[in-house]
């Protein structure tokens, strides 16, 4: 029988701004109401509150000032998630004097598999109060639940823990092992770790209790609430196992920087970044790790932290490499607060960036980032090359790739570095993907072009007279692949076109494009192409490879079930 | 400074561009294959250098001409690049032309701009063989810049354009692609030798090859004209 215990600690943003961002020798301070802020636009809103600010009134999206006028006695702190996953990664490792197994669910929950520790605590109520006891000194409230499941803990601690009203008492909660139903009778769905809108569906069907909800039959619940509803409510009672991840035992990697006024200055955060990045590049050298990802927080004093995730195609401990990479990354973000000019690949071509940042700085008047902070997300094991005891070493040919892949993937986003890989489908523009090659993967994705894609046809290849033998050619597959004429360039949407030809459905001998007139000397084909009717609109085409008078050669086809004519590509 | 290195730099600089052109000549050549255009390149592209196809019409070859010799540059250790500025490359035809696509990486840019700052550092690293860039065109800085890094990487910059106009610029070698009426499952097209580093200009000739099937890895195969030929007999 497994038991699971389960600490929520519903107000750790706040109580860890009070510990970060306060002296605490205050002790008047400390007993004044607080609330997180986040910037949006010119105003403050308030997005994480305290218990004491809570009994005031104030809830999360109220303005600041809504929030002051509540509560006199107010104080505002910047609201950092950044720093609260950090602080309950700290407090996962402070968990594993409970168990070895020990998960941290952000924002503010932990998980502990104590599963046969009872005996090393005298029963394990004095596990859980031992946690709380431990969390308490540590300045977090928590709210503790034992039980048999991980969903199960999970809805006894976070509904235990009161919404708004402050009592430390009974923050401890027992299911006794193998009655996990009944302890989760009397609880509120939103215990269960489902979406917010199905627990409003839910009220509004009256079903107020976990005990309602396993009346129902559950065969009809996912139609009407979704598949992860009956999922959760399995993982609660046991029925699908959940296990407890174990905690990463290390934290990761992390430099910060505070600055003294707000920078914009370009070449003083590179600065800074850098004098950063060769502290973690010496705690990385001191744990034998290279580096798979790097996160840089960018702190503004108006607008919430951005976060630039810097993905390494190679492990790597190369810092001039890294430092590059930054620095290219930097180039392209606004650093006095706006939005980054080239975020993501998805701008199109010719956008004026220009224009969308000064939109953005309109209500900014402090520009600059106020702190810095590196982190080694993704970290691997360093496995080092033979060195050459005389020459200087040349970082192989594959590193090298790791390299450039970066760098392009650095300044033109991760999804402009692509590998293609083949897929068996027989609609031409699906016969193909791309993936991204970057973020610390690749190198052991080789080996697959050898098993080229098997083009069904979905019927007939009329062509067969003109068709010779495909030359001598060891794999089927490719045999099969290289009969069917595909041209180099495909028009990610084909072109109308207008055609003649002289048996309806045969094949055309003049075709006009884009404003051109093409007599043909040829066309081959047809190869029709046919899909299923359950993917979705129909496709039924007969494609013909179309040769100009002049000798160029086009991919054209004729839609058979709208009786159009289409330019697909270049035979280029 | 060193004694026995000359004093001016204007001499040291001349040495280096002399050094520098005498490497040129001992870099080895790419065959495409293709006997014709072999014989007309002196044995083929020459590697760490530029090369500029100009192919006015879409539907010309020279898509696939400059993937066929980038494929024979890439042995089994390096890498192809192909640019993908109008993002239209269909990668299962690449499978044909003997490319490997286990050894291919498509970049997307978006801007003209980008395209060439990816070509530049894509010809410095040692680990790509062959640069594919289809452009409209280019000026004479970027073709040096281009240059410059492909003799840095040893590698090859096919760049295929689709305007002849424009300024004179550093490629090793200007080839004018014209199609031309084939028969079926062949590809034809009319070269012209625009430019080249040694010898004139030449004369117009025909080069055809079969279209799809160079099913054997086209690196694995030597400059086989026996073949070709067979290949062309029996189509």
């Amino acid at each position: 029988m497994r038991r699971i215990l389960c600490l929520h600690m519903p107000y750790l943003p706040t109580e860890r701004a009070r510990r970060d961002g306060w002296p605490a020798d205050s002790a008047a301070a400390a007993a004044r109401p607080l609330v997180l802020t986040r910037p949006v636009g010119a105003a403050q809103v308030v997005e994480k509150v305290c218990p004491r600010a809570a009994a005031a009134g104030i809830r999360p999206g109220v303005t600041l000032g809504q929030a002051h006028a509540l509560a006199p006695g107010l104080v505002a702190l910047p609201d950092d998630p950044a720093r609260d996953r950090l602080v309950l990664d700290r407090l996962a490792r402070w968990a594993l004097r409970l168990s070895p197994q020990v998960q941290a669910v952000a924002p503010d929950t932990l998980l502990v598999d104590i599963t046969g520790c009872q005996l090393l605590f005298g029963g394990e109520a004095n596990i859980a109060r031992q946690a709380v006891a431990g969390l308490a000194s540590q300045g977090f409230e928590a709210y503790a639940a034992i039980a048999d499941t991980v969903g199960a803990a999970w809805a006894l601690a976070i509904t235990s823990s009161p919404a708004g009203a402050w009592n430390a008492s009974a923050a401890v909660h027992l299911a006794p092992p193998g009655q996990t139903s009944a302890a989760l009778a009397p609880l509120p769905p939103r215990g269960l770790r489902i979406e917010p809108h199905v627990v409003e569906r839910l009220d509004q069907l009256g079903v107020r209790k976990i005990g309602d909800l396993l009346m129902l039959p559950r065969a009809a619940l996912p139609a009407r609430f979704g598949s992860q509803l009956v999922l959760r409510l399995q993982q609660a009672l046991g029925e699908v196992y959940e296990g407890v991840a174990s905690l990463q035992p290390d934290e990761p990697p992390a430099a910060r920087t505070v600055f003294e006024a707000p920078i914009a200055d370009l070449r003083a955060i590179r600065a800074a970044a850098e004098e950063l990045l060769s502290r973690i590049f010496a705690q990385l050298q001191r744990r034998a790790l290279a580096l798979r990802q790097l996160d840089c927080v960018l702190y503004y004093e108006r607008i919430p932290p951005r976060v630039l995730a810097l993905g390494l195609a190679r492990a790597s401990r190369a810092q001039q490499h890294v430092a590059r990479l930054l620095a290219e990354r930097l180039e392209q973000v606004d650093l006095t607060g706006g939005q980054a000019v080239d975020d993501s690949a998805s701008a199109p071509c010719g956008l004026d960036a220009g224009r969308i940042v000064s939109g953005v700085q309109r209500f900014d008047p402090t520009p600059g980032l106020t702190g810095l902070l590196l982190v080694a997300r993704a970290t691997s094991r360093w496995r080092p090359g033979q060195g050459a005891l005389f020459e200087p070493t040349e970082p192989g040919a594959d590193e090298s790739l790791g390299v450039l892949i970066d760098r392009l993937a650095a300044r033109l986003g991760p999804g402009a570095v692509l590998r293609p890989r083949l897929v068996d489908d027989h609609q031409p523009e699906l016969a193909f993907r791309y993936e991204q090659e970057s973020a610390g993967i690749g190198g052991q994705k080789e080996s697959r072009s050898g098993t080229l894609t098997r083009s069904r046809r979905a019927a007939r290849t009329d062509s067969a007279a003109g068709e010779r033998p495909a030359t001598a050619a060891p794999d089927p597959s490719q045999e099969a692949l290289a009969r069917l004429p595909r041209p180099v360039r495909l028009l990610a949407r084909p072109v109308p076109i207008r055609a003649i030809a002289l048996v309806p459905d045969g094949p055309p001998t003049w075709i006009a494009c884009r404003g051109r007139e093409y007599p043909l000397a040829d066309a081959a084909g047809p190869e029709r192409i046919e899909t299923g009717w359950w993917r979705g609109p129909d496709v039924r085409r007969d494609y013909f490879r179309v040769t100009t008078e002049q000798g160029e050669q086009f991919w054209i086809f004729h839609d058979t079930a709208a009786r159009t004519w289409f330019l697909h590509g270049y035979f280029a | 400074m060193l004694p026995g290195r000359p004093r001016n730099p204007r001499l040291a600089q001349l040495a280096e561009q002399i050094r520098r052109m005498q490497r040129r000549g001992a870099a080895p050549r790419v065959a495409s294959g293709l006997p014709a255009l072999d014989a007309a390149l002196d044995g083929g592209f020459v590697t760490a250098a530029v090369h500029e196809l100009v192919a006015a019409a879409a539907g010309a070859a020279a898509h696939s001409l400059a993937l066929r010799v980038a494929a024979r540059a890439a042995n089994r250790d390096r890498w192809v690049l192909y640019i993908d500025t109008p993002q239209d490359l269909y990668p299962p035809a690449l499978a044909q032309l003997g490319v490997s696509l286990a050894r291919l990486l498509v970049v997307r840019p978006w801007r003209a701009g980008d395209a060439l700052w990816v070509c530049e550092q894509a010809l410095q690293c040692r680990a790509v063989a062959a640069v594919v860039l289809p452009l409209r065109s280019v000026d004479a800085l970027a073709s040096r810049r281009l240059q410059l890094a492909a003799e840095a990487g040893r590698s090859l910059g096919l760049l295929v354009r689709s305007d002849e106009r424009g300024g004179p610029t550093f490629a090793a070698t200007r080839l004018r692609c014209e199609p031309l009426r084939a028969a079926r499952h062949t590809r034809r097209m009319r070269v012209t030798v625009l430019k080249q580093q040694e010898g004139a200009p030449g004369e117009p000739f025909v080069v055809e090859w079969p279209d799809a099937p160079d099913s054997v890895p086209a690196h694995a195969v030597p400059a086989d004209r026996a073949g070709a030929a067979r290949r062309l007999a029996s189509g």
